[in-house]
């Protein structure tokens, strides 16, 4: 094997006087795959920049004074389950998103991504007002959704819908 | 008992692999044959064990033997059996046996199709096999026991997650991406040992592209069904999220994309040897990344996966395989320096470079929308996370760019360009994609996005059509059969290239339905009562009643719509809504109308206690079935490259003349 291996090498040695005039469309194209880079690199940039979505955790927000609890927030933290409360004649969502430390209780007048469950991370915006938060949107967090929860988050009550 | 059996079966099979990893590579290192033949009967028998171990696990969850820890997690005396046994691969511990099962089993189809290649080059790939089976097995017998024994097992257990039970396609998806991710373990083993041995050889690298489009076409199709999965369980309207999970699933999917383009020029021009074998290894190493993503609970938060010992242990040998295989890399890229070199920046190959630059630029932005959250807060401790905006953003133009190479590489020639004629070539498929614009424009699409992608899409067709009427035409030249006799024997003779048109169809098909379906949707949200209406493009939808259906494991709420259309009635949707025992939030069942031209989807987003109304979502995709159809396709044309080319001789394979313009089979 590696003889062969040699051999292929030979050619390439020989030519080497040659390759001056071969190399320039690698460069060329190396120029140009750089220039893509660049330009893919900028785009990934931007489009990061632009859409991180930082958020605080209820109990940053608890722990902070009175006026720097005003203006739009983002608040983000972990459903807590069973703490859902939904009023379809108003079209009213309440629920209670925590962190290990507290909890905070959100009322939505806009409907939850159906990804929305017990136990999800969420970060919802909006203002807070009175130890409640208005939202004006609720984003699901990409995380854990399709995997198993693990048994000990599971609420412990069961509840069947009885007619 | 259960667990004692499994737990004998999984260390028994660790202790083998780990002695048939060290036999394969002494035995392959001093050249004794005996050291080897052991290790590939290790291998055999690992699978063996494994099997046994799986076996034993799916007795557990039918038997419903809580005492099993697994079992008592995941099983319930009222899921059914169906769900029961895939339930297997429900949670962390039974997916990880899962895997070594499946890694198994590739490893015993390595030994047994290549029992007659005693090189060294095969020991070691076996031995690489055997190691990853050692890891895993450590797991399972370890951190990841699946096996672990309750001492008060309970008399029920909650059963598996609800959305989890709530199709059939849980049967069929997960085993698909694990055909995929774990068959990618079989082309870089291949690669390791060849390059452990010294470099790589043209069979072996052949060797080494078969067995990465068997993990390629598994991976395809798996995705595709997780896509119909998420579309049809989880009742947003949706099929792709960005979520990490199906990022970590996109990413090696991506990459043996980009190793199957830069093989065919290694293996035509002699050129990227070290590239193209790094693209195999590092699509192996993303799905050990996507394994450690998805498994170890980092997603939850960066401080949530210390907890287990998986997290650590995965990040581990991910950091071992990538040093390995780096430093082997390194000392044999001055052997593997390829003779080949670029001729023209306009040809063949440099359009296979930008589909590898393109492909690779795109993983890496998956990868760091996808990871950027968990290093922020490991970093910096601030919480943030990526909107699905940054990877449409950074997306869409790479998809763009990939899309109108598709079209370029197949009518560039190889080596030396001719710019005149491939203009040439390009003038129909240009005026193909301006007829489309003009005519989807007079159609009344309007959006610049969709028009230029539809744009593309009729140029990459027209100009792949323009090909194989090339083709056709050389052939026929030399043999004057019609063209429904020469069309077969063409395909028939260059599988792999018309394999790689078939695939390229299915993606221009996907790229139709997902542009059409994200960019001319409609959607409607509405409480209804029994005998009210709402309208949603043309579609009118009756609430007809509601119907409570208790099952063994859960309780479905049916809202029964009638659909018509212009005053036409156009049958019923029963969406559905299902409440599981110990679970509160209720799991939704869509109802979807699948039809070539647009779906309409409906969801239960809440329903009455006492049953006088439902709050109704409906949504009207375009062109969704076009997504699963092209998928397929993918699939199909991965199956189709698989099959074995006719071998040519070496003088015919070098001429730039193509193969096929030589009449192959003379008609009587």
């Amino acid at each position: 094997m590696s003889s062969i291996d040699s051999t292929m090498d030979r050619p390439r040695s020989v030519a080497r006087p040659h390759r001056a005039s071969t190399r320039r469309p690698a460069l060329r194209l190396a120029l140009g795959m750089a220039v893509i880079l660049v330009a893919l690199g900028y785009l990934a940039y931007q489009g990061l920049s632009n859409n991180l979505v930082y958020y605080i955790t209820p109990s940053e927000l608890l722990t902070r004074s009175p006026a720097d609890q005003t203006g739009q927030l983002r608040l983000g933290g972990q459903v807590r389950p069973g703490s859902q409360h939904w009023n379809a004649q108003l079209h009213r969502l309440r629920f209670i998103l925590q962190d290990p430390g507290h909890g905070i209780t959100v009322i939505s007048s806009v409907l939850p991504p159906p990804l929305f469950r017990s136990g999800i991370g969420a970060v919802v915006e909006g203002v807070y007002r009175h130890g409640r938060f208005y939202a004006s949107s609720v984003l699901v967090k990409h995380s854990s959704t399709y995997v198993a929860p693990r048994p000990g988050h599971l609420p412990k009550s069961d509840q069947y819908v009885r007619r | 008992m259960a667990s004692l059996a499994g737990h004998v079966l999984t260390l028994s099979a660790l202790f083998i692999a780990l002695g048939g990893a060290v036999a394969c590579f002494l035995g392959g290192y001093r050249d004794r044959s005996d050291l080897v033949a052991a290790g590939r009967i290790a291998g055999l028998l690992v699978f063996g064990l494994i099997t046994a171990a799986c076996g034993v696990m799916i007795y557990a969850l039918v038997a419903h033997d809580f005492s099993v820890k697994y079992v008592a997690d995941v099983g319930s005396r009222q899921t059914p059996l169906y769900y029961t046994v895939i339930s297997l691969w429900a949670a962390l511990e039974g997916s990880i046996l899962f895997w070594g099962f499946i890694l198994s089993l590739y490893t015993a189809l390595v030994v047994m199709l290549y029992r007659g290649d005693g090189s060294r080059a095969m020991a070691y790939a076996v031995g690489v096999l055997l190691t990853i089976s050692s890891f895993f097995l450590f797991v399972m017998s370890g951190p990841g026991n699946p096996f672990i024994r309750l001492a008060n097992p309970p008399s029920n257990g909650p059963g598996p997650n609800p959305l989890l039970q709530n199709h059939p396609m849980m049967g069929l998806h997960p085993p698909l991406l694990y055909l995929g991710y774990v068959g990618l373990s079989v082309p870089f083993a291949l690669a390791m040992g060849a390059l452990l041995a010294g470099n790589p050889r043209r069979d072996e690298l052949s060797r080494i592209r078969r067995w990465a489009l068997v993990a390629w076409a598994f991976l395809s199709l798996g995705i595709i069904a997780g896509m119909w999965w998420s579309y049809d369980v989880l009742g947003w309207g949706g099929y792709w999220s960005w979520d990490p999970v199906e990022n970590a699933v996109l990413m090696p999917w991506l990459v043996t994309t980009a190793f199957l383009h830069s093989l065919q020029v290694q293996q035509r021009r002699q050129m990227l040897k070290t590239w193209t074998l790094t693209l195999i290894v590092g699509a192996f190493v993303l799905s050990i990344f996507g394994t450690f993503l998805t498994r170890s609970g980092v997603l939850a938060s960066v401080h949530s996966f210390t907890q287990s010992a998986i997290g650590p242990i995965f990040l581990g040998f991910l950091t071992a395989v990538m040093a390995v295989s780096v430093l082997i890399l390194v000392v044999r890229s001055e052997q593997l320096s390829a003779p080949g070199t670029l001729q023209s920046v306009v040809s063949r190959e440099s359009a296979f470079l930008l589909n590898n630059l393109l492909l690779v630029a795109l993983t890496l932005t998956v990868l760091l929308g996808t990871v950027f959250p968990l290093l922020a807060e490991a970093l910096s401790g601030q919480s943030l996370s990526v909107g699905a905006p940054y990877f449409d953003r950074v997306a869409v133009p790479i998809a763009v760019g990939l899309l109108f190479l598709m079209g370029v590489g197949p009518v560039l020639p190889w080596g030396a360009s001719r710019l005149e004629e491939t203009s040439e070539r390009l003038v129909v498929p240009a005026l193909a994609a301006l007829g489309a614009i003009c005519l989807l424009l007079l159609g009344g699409v309007r959006g610049t996005g969709p028009l230029l992608l539809f744009g593309l899409v009729a140029f990459v067709a027209a100009a792949t059509a323009g090909s194989i009427r090339r083709d056709l035409r050389s052939r026929q030249v030399g043999t004057r059969e019609p063209w429904y006799e020469a069309f077969p024997l063409l395909v028939r003779g260059n599988p792999r290239r018309y394999a790689g048109y078939l695939a390229h169809l299915g993606v221009l098909l996907l790229v139709v339905g997902i542009t059409a379906s994200q960019s001319f949707g409609t959607q409607a949200y509405r409480t209804l009562r029994v005998g009210e209406s709402m309208t949603l493009s043309g579609y009118r939808l009756t609430l007809a009643g509601i119907r409570p259906d208790p099952q063994s494991n859960r309780m479905v709420l049916q809202a029964f719509v009638n659909v018509s259309q212009s005053g036409a009635a156009k049958g019923s949707l029963a969406p559905s809504i299902n409440y599981y025992p110990g679970v509160q939030q209720p799991v939704i069942t869509p109802a979807v109308h699948i039809a070539a031209s647009r779906d309409l989807y409906l969801v239960v987003r809440a329903v009455d206690r006492r049953l006088r109304w439902v709050s109704l979502q409906a949504y009207v995709k375009p062109l969704v079935s076009w997504i699963w159809f092209g998928g397929g396709l993918v699939g199909l044309g991965a199956i189709m490259a698989l099959m074995p080319v006719r071998r040519r001789r070496p003088a015919e394979a070098r001429q730039e003349v193509p193969l096929f313009a030589e009449p192959i089979e003379v008609a009587p």
